[in-house]
């Protein structure tokens, strides 16, 4: 459950601990970076294998947003939806290749929950106005106020919680087997890690970007 | 006679993470009815399958994350609190 400090970075006499959960994204980043860069280089107007890869990419990013959030939405969110599902693919999948997933520390996903929250409310605040928004909390009639506010932090809270115990679980039954197994671990990982690293990962980024697209829908609609 | 409060700590905790995760019963109940209904549905109109399959994975994610909540209690009363 502990992650490990690598190394303190002292700004304004504060020692600010960068760990290793830290040290992992910063290695996915860069290698997104590089991928991009790499697969980006000539395009073409007709397209040959690389590119379509990415385009089909794209493709897909382009028909999630505008099914589930309508046209007016694409221009600004299908960028960060793209960026999202990338980031997320790569950081629970990185449990294949021996790096634990840095999902699997709740600071990152409770990062992840607060970037989609302050997105859903400034996105309702730019829809109706602030007056509209605040008339939001008192509808459909004043004593559902607690609630209304109940719900608005609970969505936050939930989906940092999900990616979070997901991924902790998986991380936590592969480290109890690769232990137990010690120097014989040949065949019997594989489908642990087919199940919680591929399936698991694959399936909580997708919900995340959905809950993502539906909650910033729903939230600047009523 | 005389109990060691670090003993009688330990065993609460023992018994309370037990208790909690039986929360987790919840979440097989509500994946199990989503997924039947879900089957029922691609059953009646197997053309809807894609749509149909994507509210299903939506469905299971929230029943899902409740059982999680009762897991996440017992996880750090045992791994947190231990002594």
């Amino acid at each position: 459950m502990e992650v490990g400090t690598v190394f303190d970075v002292n700004i304004f006499n504060h020692a600010f601990a960068v760990t290793s959960s830290i040290v992992t994204q910063w290695i996915i980043m860069a290698f997104i970076i590089i991928l991009t860069l790499i697969f980006t280089r000539n395009l073409n107007k007709i397209p040959d294998k690389s590119q379509s890869v990415i385009e089909m990419i794209v493709t897909t990013v382009n028909g999630l947003v505008s099914s589930n959030m309508g046209n007016e939405y694409k221009r600004f969110f299908v960028p960060y939806v793209g960026t999202l599902a990338v980031f997320l693919t790569f950081l629970n999948l990185s449990g294949l290749v021996g790096i634990e997933p840095s999902t699997k520390d709740i600071n990152v996903t409770l990062t992840f929950a607060l970037m989609t929250f302050f997105l859903i409310n400034g996105n309702a605040i730019k829809k109706k106005g602030l007056g509209g928004y605040l008339k939001g909390y008192v509808e459909p009639y004043a004593p559902m106020l607690p609630l209304n506010m109940i719900e608005k932090l609970t969505i936050p809270f939930s989906l940092c919680l999900r990616l979070f115990c997901n991924m902790l679980v998986g991380a936590m039954v592969l480290g109890l087997v690769y232990s137990g197994l010690g120097h014989f671990a040949f065949i019997i990982p594989i489908p642990i890690h087919f199940f919680f690293d591929v399936f698991d990962g694959l399936i909580q980024m997708f919900v995340f970007i959905m809950l993502t697209m539906v909650y910033t829908k729903i939230g600047a609609s009523h | 006679m005389n109990i060691d409060p670090k003993m009688f700590l330990d065993a609460m905790l023992a018994i309370g993470a037990g208790l909690a995760a039986i929360g987790c019963f919840g979440g097989g109940i509500g994946i199990g009815t989503v997924s039947g209904k879900a089957v029922e549905a691609i059953a009646r109109q197997p053309e809807a399958k894609g749509d149909i399959m994507s509210t299903m994975i939506l469905g299971i994610a929230f029943a899902e994350v409740t059982s999680l909540y009762a897991l996440i209690i017992s996880i750090i009363l045992i791994f947190v609190k231990w002594q």
